[in-house]
């Protein structure tokens, strides 16, 4: 096992670090990262999950998903295979994670460009499901007709 | 030519229909500038005369577009100017030698210069609606007075006395200062809504998924499908609709695995909503909708283009968007930006990877890094959008029912 690269598919602000990872061959990395899992999990019923070492470094990168200065965004995945650099830098191990209550999803799946603009899709709809619908609307015209009586003036 | 005489008629025959709305009007002129921008490309190399001629007209709108621009490089000539003549001011006054003849009046004409040059732009560039430009207004009306006692006492004495020199350096100081954060400040304005919970959040995110594998979309649009379903379930689908937009394109050549996530995807609202295109998805047209729905429904935006795929894609889109915001600019929509962001970390394409097999099992696990494997996981608040939303410990679920053609590339691109 060595360190390998992938997106966070959780957005920033998410309880868990989400992953999608493609699994390939036996041979290759994630083929073994499947079989390890899949045969921890499978002789304990997931609970000698646990007791697996993980180690996360990171994040790097650009975030797409600091959204916070812009009023809409359009947000494109296309393209197999791109991921959110994780080079060597500072370690985040399991525990430090622990620490600030976060919980490690190992979600085996695929790892496509699709992942950065996932991550900001699960932080846009997670912000909007602690909004109210119904006043969200009322404070969005209001605040547009402030915007219109400043420029009017 | 007979693009641009339609989109030349088009303008002139707006008058002919005064009912129209603003709307229909701008999506009109927009329509018109993209129309001759299509015709001036598709010409280029052809009839040059009518190149030339159209040539013309978008430099002349783009000239219009770009002049902000120039008038900000410009402006960041006045706060050199201002300390400039802060220190010589203190310096020459200061100094135990004489002055040559000719020194002071430099000095005062200089200040002048720099005090209209001030005024200028206070009052007919900067945005008037601000508490400083009353500052900056009064400020402007002092300035003839202080000028003619500074010159009073140049005349008399040669040189100004120690508090008139802190009264000077304060006046050009403050004119400089402003100057100065006016150059520097973003020229972009966030529109954002603050609501009464204090949360602040995009008014609208559309997530466009162009891909070629159909089984990455049965893998993951399960996941789509769930966190959109919460949302429907608080906000109404209607609502949901006016934050939140998903629009995904599958491009699989693959017409079995196609047909069989077509099956898969019955049982998804998404796919019944219409947001599963098994179509290629033509960038320019997303980007130039966004754009047209800002316009037209929104006094201002500031929008952000976040991408992620492959560099040669990165780079068609940068050049549409480019292409959008001269569009924007020329139509007189300033107030609507558009930034790009672009992640393209996997390298350029290359050649088709052989023998990626694909696991068709799904296995979604947590794990539980505080070892406390509770109930009250299970539970999740409504920010947690995790799709699996059920586990602690491991679970299993298959998501895929079809097997992949062994062939099937599963690391092309989209596009």
């Amino acid at each position: 096992m060595h360190w390998h690269p992938f997106s966070i598919a959780s957005g920033p602000d998410a309880s868990g670090l989400e992953f999608y990872i493609e699994v390939f061959k036996d041979i290759a990395w994630t083929g073994q990262l499947w079989h390890m899992l899949k045969k921890e999990g499978g002789n304990s019923g997931g609970t000698s999950l646990k007791q697996i070492n993980i180690e996360v470094m990171g994040p790097y990168g650009t975030s797409s998903a600091n959204t916070q200065k812009f009023s809409h965004a359009l947000a494109i995945g296309a393209v197999t295979g791109t991921y959110n650099l994780l080079p060597i830098g500072v370690r985040q191990s399991l525990d430090d994670l622990a620490a600030h209550n976060l919980r490690l999803f190992l979600f085996f799946e695929t790892t496509t460009g699709i992942v950065p603009a996932l991550s900001l899709f699960k932080q846009h709809v997670r912000q909007l499901m602690r909004l109210d619908p119904a006043n969200y609307f009322i404070e969005l015209e209001r605040h547009q007709e402030k915007v219109r009586r400043v420029e009017r003036a | 030519m007979a693009k641009i005489f339609t989109a030349s008629c088009m303008s002139r025959s707006k008058e002919s229909r005064p009912n129209k709305s603003k709307r229909d009007t701008v999506n009109e002129s927009i329509r018109n500038s993209l129309a001759i921008y299509d015709v001036v490309k598709e010409l280029q190399g052809g009839d040059r005369d009518l190149v030339r001629m159209s040539m013309h007209a978008m430099h002349k709108a783009a000239l219009r577009a770009t002049r902000s621009i120039y008038g900000v490089v410009l402006l960041t000539l006045l706060p050199v100017l201002g300390v400039s003549l802060i220190a010589l001011t203190i310096s020459w006054n200061t100094i135990s030698i004489e002055l040559y003849a000719g020194m002071v009046e430099a000095l005062m004409v200089l200040t002048v210069v720099f005090q209209t040059c001030f005024a200028v732009v206070a009052c007919c560039v900067w945005d008037a609606s601000q508490f400083a430009a009353f500052i900056d207004t009064a400020v402007c009306l002092i300035v003839p007075f202080a000028n003619w006692y500074w010159l009073g006492h140049y005349e008399r004495n040669g040189v100004l006395a120690a508090a008139d020199i802190a009264t000077f350096s304060l006046v050009i100081g403050y004119m400089t200062a402003r100057a100065w954060s006016m150059t520097v400040k973003p020229r972009h304005k966030a529109w954002r809504a603050n609501n009464c919970s204090g949360i602040t959040c995009l008014e609208r995110l559309e997530m466009v998924w162009a891909t070629r594998s159909a089984s990455h979309i049965s893998e993951i649009l399960p996941d789509i499908n769930a966190i959109w379903d919460q949302l429907v379930a608080l906000w109404g689908e209607e609502n949901a609709r006016a934050v939140c937009r998903t629009s995904i394109y599958v491009t699989d050549t693959d017409e079995r695995a196609v047909s069989l996530l077509k099956h898969e995807l019955l049982n998804l609202s998404l796919y019944h909503a219409g947001c599963i295109q098994f179509a290629r998805p033509d960038f320019g047209e997303i980007i130039e909708s966004h754009s047209l729905d800002m316009i037209t429904t929104r006094r201002n935006s500031y929008s952000v283009l976040a991408f992620c795929g492959s560099p040669e894609l990165a780079s068609d889109l940068h050049q549409l968007k480019i292409n959008n915001d001269m569009v924007v600019a020329i139509t007189g929509s300033k107030k609507h930006q558009t930034e790009f962001v672009s992640e393209s970390y996997g390298g350029t394409k290359g050649k088709k990877t052989k023998g990626a097999i694909f696991t068709r099992s799904t296995v979604s696990t947590a794990v539980d890094v505080q070892g406390d494997n509770t109930e009250s996981d299970t539970s999740p608040d409504p920010g947690d959008l995790s799709p699996t939303a059920e586990p602690t410990g491991l679970t299993s679920r298959e998501l895929t029912t079809f097997q992949a053609d062994p062939d099937h590339d599963s690391l092309s691109d989209a596009m």
